[in-house]
């Protein structure tokens, strides 16, 4: 008798799973029409909850949010779900079922998947004349560009003042001896600064289609190798335990990080300076936007496609870099003073069409991993 | 003619046994309801889903993976990195729980608890002080960020109270006399520890081992940042294959294993820890006890101490400098920032929020814990020393244990799936926090009231039946209080737990109402001196809770006598 | 007259940590065979005394002297003397024989050797046969057997009893305390017996130390104790009214 309870809570687990909910799998066809009238936000008769899955780093002022609630009689409810990969996958996971109305935060690597999966419901942004065309994708309407970021190599003023050595200026310069054993970059598996620092090399030494050990991007690497370049798992461990810029606690001048980093690390110096203690080699920027979609399967899809209008205003495009410390995509979006006077604009990042991307992602992966495991 | 002979003794006693053993039936269901639904229906679920997609069978997935090259290293490693981790680990903790057990010495009462203060510390917070000292320019200059030593210091780091209180306690239980008859009968010190100490704390060794060698096996937060990128272990692996790659079935074949291998060791530690078991008669502590008498003997406390403060001592004591030494000098600018609403952003974490609602969660998390920890001991120990080693007592054991051994992403994503509709739409609900804690806490509040309940005198129980109490009153009135002060030792420890609880909620979709772990995660998660300085800040906060609680635990607990 | 087989010279001896010594200028002879009670209240620094002369109680200042031997500083294990304790202390984990044999392995005599002695000293005991018992299956009086057969084993030239028959009932006392005082003739040791207990001592003892505050206030043979006690104390512990 004994045994045979624990038993049956195993039965009950078996049995509830395999008569248990295996999620919708209806296609929606349906477009969502616009909401805005004449340029304005709806506003609701009943109060609505919105959740808004997003990754750990979502930002933005509680403010904003309050001035969305006020202005549509939606409330935002945010549900931080992982980094943007584990948030993706577990919206794949629930699809035509999910866990929020809205999710922000996949990038262009995740695009691929994310339509592929049919995660979202369509919808064309009203608002979307307002986007640098240089961040619009394809299928229009299928998900919503909203903030854009470049991954670029930064590197420790000081570091470089005190050794005498020149700043590297471009990515051969990181594999040059006067910055040995000099250099941290981050898994591509299993970091996205890491894994843009890997497609921007690629994008710029080409050889993305050959499938040997010799492709021109896996040779930088090698170069790299023998330089003493050291990966390790994630941004945190790399900028705040191996750079020895700014805030980092590390020795090694040269970091996989963001065009942001910089003026993040004069935020909060009391004392005025005229340059950032770190700065990015701009030649090395590799872009990634930010999308935000409407989830399949939602029942609050006019509130969400108001959120996805709120998304591209002003009041949230301002918000963006000091809040998430990342570029709006909105034309004519003005810049708080730390960013216009510690960082510039990246001209021309590197970029990679996301098809490719998606296409190629886990060979390229292997075939670095190869090299480094 | 036959007279109606009067009950027999021993058939009353059969009565009375066999509706104990009916009660404790009935309290066997709670925890085992609890992790049959939260635990076992979420991990099959997802396990379901990746080896019977669309509803048919897809085994042969094991054969690849089994074959595979890159997850043979992986397991292998896993193995290996775990014994050499448990073995490390008791080789290097022996010496401090003997110096717990024989001796006292000013500060011992302090320290004991404060060894626990590492066990309960967010991965995260541990593997960057780790890389302040070890790692890539940190202070000693020495560079073992991506070896294998790396983590094998972190486990003994994490670990070392565990093998350190459990073997001490039972240590300091050991009558001196047999010692030192061993030692007058002509036995030098050596020996006197080979025939006479080691087999007495050999089942301790065990069970302390157990533990260490689980959480070694399913470390993942350490393996991550430490072990970098060579290094990884079969629980980072199933993270990956879940969350980044959503390779269900690869990810199922590799959390089967990991079960497999979790259920087939703590099988097999728990017959050994009962097959060498040796009853003894144990003293109290307090009685066993004496200050240093020699010069060797003061050498050796003096050794131990010295040890753990290198241990432990440097790395925490990284973490609190850092968070004083702001840019603008040494004060509590970092602590002052906690405060600091960064223009109001959704992403800040008001401390007295986080702090709030990790201790929410935490008195949530230890109501569930020990109200179902109380009926699993129960079940497992409610007859007193006669029932020591019921089946089910033992089943109940092992399962409350496998939840540690489970990758926490595989449960987080079968959450998902499986609670996707009324009545238990649980998945963007508060409750899976404490939840999921709960899980993680529970074994060890029954591992704590377990020995209490056994300990009880079956003649107390009889005595209060025979006085005509009913078997609900004679729970209130002779066990409870009995069980009362181990029950709140429980209490805290598993407060102690949820506090510090990470991994198993920070991959979860999960509402925006942070604790304290994941406040610090976030402040990491970005650059700059404050973010970094205040991630450091609420780690020494959340540093200082713990101890205070632990302190408060060991004030409850019974002294001497007690598995971890 | 032949020098004594054990001496103590001005011995003095303080647990660690407390305040004050718990032996102070204790001085005692023993003679070879001889059988010397230790009688005294507890606190008087019975066990102590016991303790210095096994080597488990470091000594402050003064000599511990065996057989010509001056033996203060040596390490426990290397002084051959036999110990046995009031709550006799078996090994939980060994049987009966091995618990007896555990002296011999110590001294490296080989197994042949061990189990005829092993056999032998359970005979002595009246324990014969009971080599394979587990030690938590007997009863107290067969418990104190064991210990003393242990004790026995090695052949000490020294045993120091410590209230041996402290955890066993009246009647088992009064049975076996006759049959320890045969034993030690037989073999001719050297004992030292401590006992709050006036009757084991006068039963035992050739000579009577009376212990208080740490030093022997009175030594004697049990009739000239009982005839001229040096104190009210020593009287009250002689239960003399």
């Amino acid at each position: 008798m004994k045994r045979f309870l624990l038993i049956g809570a195993v039965l009950l687990g078996l049995l509830a799973s395999a008569c248990g909910s295996s999620g919708s799998t209806t296609l929606y066809k349906e477009v969502i029409p616009p909401v805005l009238v004449d340029g304005v936000l709806p506003r609701f008769d009943e109060p609505v909850t919105l959740k808004v899955m997003t990754h750990d780093s979502f930002a933005v002022a509680q403010s904003t949010l309050d001035e969305f609630e006020a202005a549509t009689n939606v409330k935002v409810e945010l549900l931080p779900s992982g980094d943007a990969v584990a948030m993706t996958n577990a919206a794949i996971l629930t699809a035509g079922n999910p866990v929020a109305d809205v999710i922000f935060g996949f990038d262009e690597n995740l695009l691929g998947s994310v339509l592929e999966n049919k995660l979202l419901t369509p919808y064309l942004p009203q608002r979307l004349d307002d986007v640098e065309s240089a961040f619009l994708i394809e299928e229009t309407g299928s998900a919503t560009p909203i903030d854009h970021a470049d991954v670029c190599v930064n590197f420790d003023r000081a570091a470089f003042e005190k050794s005498g050595a020149a700043i590297p200026t471009d990515f051969d310069g990181l594999a040059s001896p006067s910055v040995k054993n000099g250099f941290v970059v981050e898994d591509p598996s299993t970091s996205t600064p890491g894994l843009a620092f890997m497609l921007a090399t690629i994008a710029r030494f080409g050889g993305g289609d050959d499938t040997s050990a010799n492709a021109k991007w896996l040779d930088y690497w090698k170069s790299l190798k023998a330089n003493g370049v050291s990966v390790v798992d994630s941004w945190e461990t790399a900028y705040y335990g191996s750079f020895s810029g700014g805030s980092g606690k590390g020795n090694r001048p040269l970091v996989v990080s963001y065009a942001s980093s910089p003026p993040a690390e004069v935020e909060d110096i009391s004392l005025p300076v005229d340059q950032s203690p770190t700065g990015v080699i701009a030649a090395t920027c590799y872009s990634q936007t930010e999308f935000a979609g409407i989830l399949r399967g939602s029942t609050n899809q006019r509130a969400a496609a108001a959120f996805i209008e709120f998304m591209l205003g002003s009041s949230f495009q301002t918000d963006l870099p000091g809040m998430m410390y990342v570029y709006p995509v909105v034309k004519g979006t003005p810049l708080p003073e730390t960013f216009a006077k510690y960082t510039a604009p990246v001209a021309t990042p590197l970029t990679m069409p996301y098809r490719v991307v998606s296409a190629n992602r886990d060979r390229w992966i292997s075939q670095w991993s190869a090299l480094f495991r | 003619m036959v007279s109606s002979v009067p009950l027999s003794r021993a058939r009353r006693n059969d009565a009375q046994r066999h509706r104990r053993f009916r009660w404790r039936s009935i309290t066997a269901l709670p925890p085992l309801v609890f992790l049959g639904v939260f635990f076992v229906w979420p991990v099959v679920a997802i396990l379901l889903r990746g080896l019977r997609p669309n509803g048919i069978w897809n085994l042969a997935v094991f054969g690849e993976v089994l074959a595979d090259p890159t997850m043979q290293r992986v397991m292998w490693f896993t193995l290996w990195e775990a014994v050499a981790s448990t073995v490390l680990c008791v080789l290097v903790a022996l010496p401090g729980a003997a110096m717990f057990a024989r001796f006292r010495f000013k500060g011992k009462g302090f320290l004991w608890s404060a060894l626990l203060v590492p066990f309960v510390l967010p991965t995260v917070v541990v593997a960057v002080s780790m890389l302040g000292i070890i790692g890539d320019g940190g202070v000693t200059g020495v560079n073992l960020s991506g070896t294998v030593w790396a983590i094998l210091i972190a486990h003994v780091f994490f670990n070392y109270a565990v093998v350190v209180r459990t073997v001490g306690a039972t240590w300091s239980t050991i009558d001196p006399r047999l010692e030192e008859s061993a030692r007058v009968l002509g036995a030098p010190s050596w020996r006197v520890f080979v025939d006479i100490t080691w087999p007495l704390i050999r089942s301790s060794v065990a069970a302390a081992s157990s533990i260490v060698f689980l959480f070694s096996f399913t470390s993942f937060g350490i393996v991550l940042i430490l072990g970098g990128i060579r290094h990884r272990t079969l629980e980072v692996e199933i993270y990956d294959q879940t969350a980044k790659f959503l390779h269900l079935d690869i990810a199922a074949v590799l959390a089967v294993l990991q079960l497999v291998i979790v259920v087939a060791i703590l099988v097999w530690f728990g017959r050994s820890q009962r097959r060498r078991a040796v009853i003894f008669e144990q003293r109290s502590a307090s009685e066993i006890e004496h200050p240093p008498e020699t010069r060797a003997q003061r050498g050796f406390i003096i050794a131990n101490l010295v040890f753990m403060s290198l241990l432990f001592g440097v790395p925490l004591l990284v973490l609190v400098v850092r968070s004083f030494s702001t840019p603008d000098g040494w004060g509590f600018g970092f602590y002052r920032a906690l405060t600091d609403t960064r223009g109001g952003s959704t992403s800040f974490v008001p401390p007295i929020d986080a702090i709030g609602n990790s201790l929410l969660f935490a008195t949530m998390a230890t109501v569930i814990a020990v109200v179902l920890g109380l009926c699993a001991a129960w079940t497992i120990a409610g007859g007193g020393a006669a029932s020591s080693d019921s089946p089910l007592g033992r089943w109940t054991d092992t399962a409350l244990m496998i939840p540690l051994g489970t990758s926490a992403v595989t449960v987080g994503f079968g959450f998902l799936i499986v609670f996707d509709e009324p009545p238990l739409n649980l998945r963007s609900s508060l409750w899976l926090i404490p939840i999921a804690h709960a899980i993680v806490a529970l074994p060890f509040v029954v591992r704590l009231l377990v020995p209490a309940l056994r300990s009880i005198d079956p003649r107390l129980r009889e005595a209060a039946s025979t006085l005509g109490a009913s078997p609900s009153r004679v729970w209130w009135t002779v066990d409870v209080p009995i069980v009362g002060r181990p029950l709140a030792a429980a209490a805290g420890f598993a407060f102690a737990v949820s506090l510090g609880e990470f991994g198993a909620t920070a991959f979860l979709v999960r509402p925006d109402r942070p604790t304290m772990p994941i406040a610090i995660y976030r402040a990491l998660g970005r650059p700059g001196e404050y973010n970094f300085g205040q991630a450091m800040a609420m780690s020494t906060l959340l540093m200082v809770l713990t101890v205070i609680v632990i302190l408060a635990i060991d004030r409850f607990r019974p002294a001497g006598v007690s598995e971890f | 007259m032949s020098p004594p087989f054990l001496s103590l010279s001005n011995v003095n001896a303080r647990h660690p940590g407390a305040e004050s010594d718990v032996l102070r200028d204790l001085s005692l002879s023993v003679g070879q065979g001889e059988v010397v009670g230790v009688l005294g209240s507890s606190g008087s620094g019975k066990t102590s005394l016991l303790r210095v002369i096994a080597g488990l109680l470091p000594v402050i200042s003064g000599a511990v002297v065996l057989n010509g031997v001056d033996i203060t500083t040596v390490a426990t294990h290397q002084r051959g003397i036999g110990l046995m304790f009031q709550e006799h202390a078996l090994f939980p984990h060994l049987d009966v024989a091995d618990n007896v044999a555990f002296g011999l392995r110590m001294n490296h005599v080989a197994k042949v050797d061990r189990s005829a002695r092993v056999a032998e000293v359970l005979d002595l005991v009246g324990l014969g046969g009971f080599g394979s018992r587990d030690v938590s299956s007997l009863s107290g009086g067969e418990r104190q057997r064991v210990a003393l057969a242990r004790t026995l084993a090695p052949s000490p030239r020294l045993i120091l009893l410590d209230e041996p028959m402290g955890s066993l009932d009246r009647v088992l006392r009064d049975r076996l305390l006759p049959e320890l005082a045969e034993l030690i003739d037989q073999l001719g040791l050297t004992a030292l017996y401590v006992t709050h207990d006036r009757t084991e001592a006068f039963e035992l003892a050739d000579r009577i130390a009376v212990m208080d505050r740490g030093s022997v206030i009175q030594i004697a043979t049990p009739a000239d104790l009982d005839a001229a006690p040096a104190s009210d104390h020593v009287a009250a512990l002689l239960g003399h009214r």
